[in-house]
């Protein structure tokens, strides 16, 4: 009998290493899941931090286009903008979705303004384009109709 | 002896990382929650804006006459129950040439009323348009010629 060992003494190890390795394992656990959470959390607030800070210039800013005339002759758009009461910036303007160089304009607060732009492309007369204005608030859309 | 404490141990440790998850999870949802109110709000009056716009189309109605002393009067009603401030008139003329009349102090139509206004002019325009502000946003009146 002697040599002999119960099966509750087998080989393995002590059972304070055991507490450590266990202890060991839920804070990793632990800590995974934590940052996993404010990990997903935080690109969530982001998301829908850019979102809203987007939406709020969308609410102050506001652009009115009056009309726009086309001049075949000329090949140019006479574009009646009327501002809001920030002042406001028009990144581009397109013409049938084709976008017009140098189109990039700043209005006063208040201000009404007729730009006069080179047609990207060719217009004929009695015919109707559309013109669409992409600035800091959003984008507006108008028909045009070419006169002469 | 030592299990009992190794499994005490574990547990008050894994209590507490709960406890610590418990509190960023809540935090961060309130956080979210928070912008999403701050979102509905925006959104609501984003269309707001929109709704504002519709209605100056639909309850504003514009009529010029032009006398040949080159007078223009427009006559515009405001059947809308809030007040309109005027900014400024495009006036378009048939050699496709326009004049732009700002108005210094912001004339305002007061609710369901109908305001006359007088302008000097080049010749008989082709379109009149009012560029008007219904709280903060802009938007026109288009103005026909009265028959």
């Amino acid at each position: 009998m002697r040599g002999r060992q119960s099966p509750t003494n087998s080989v393995g190890v002590s059972e304070l290493i055991s507490t450590l390795l266990m202890l060991l394992i839920t804070l990793a656990i632990g800590t995974f899941i934590i940052g996993y959470i404010s990990d997903v959390s935080d690109r969530l607030y982001t998301l829908i931090k850019s979102d809203v800070e987007r939406r709020s210039v969308e609410l102050i800013k506001s652009l009115d286009i009056v009309f726009a005339i086309g001049s075949a002759t000329n090949n140019e758009v006479k574009l009646a903008l009327a501002n809001g009461i920030t002042e406001l910036k028009i990144l581009t303007v397109y013409i049938n979705e084709v976008p017009v160089e140098n189109s990039s304009i700043t209005l006063e607060p208040l201000e009404i303004r007729v730009v006069i732009l080179k047609a990207p492309i060719q217009l004929l007369k009695n015919s109707v384009f559309k013109v669409k204005v992409v600035h800091e608030g959003g984008e507006g859309v108008i028909y045009g109709y070419v006169y002469e | 002896m030592v299990t009992y404490m190794s499994r005490g141990l574990s547990s008050i440790v894994g209590l507490i990382l709960i406890l610590i998850a418990l509190v960023v999870f809540t935090s961060t949802t309130y956080n979210i929650l928070n912008l999403m109110n701050e979102y509905m709000n925006i959104n609501s009056m984003i269309s707001n804006k929109q709704t504002l716009r519709s209605m100056t189309t639909h309850l504003t109605e514009g009529y010029y006459i032009y006398y040949p002393n080159r007078t223009l009067v427009i006559n515009l009603i405001n059947e809308l129950p809030e007040p309109l401030r005027v900014t400024g008139y495009i006036i378009l003329f048939p050699n496709i040439s326009y004049h732009i009349v700002k108005t210094e102090d912001l004339c305002i139509i007061p609710p369901l009323t109908t305001s006359k206004l007088t302008i000097g002019v080049d010749g008989e325009p082709l379109g009149v348009f009012v560029v008007v502000l219904i709280r903060d946003e802009v938007t026109h009146i288009v103005v026909k010629k009265s028959s």
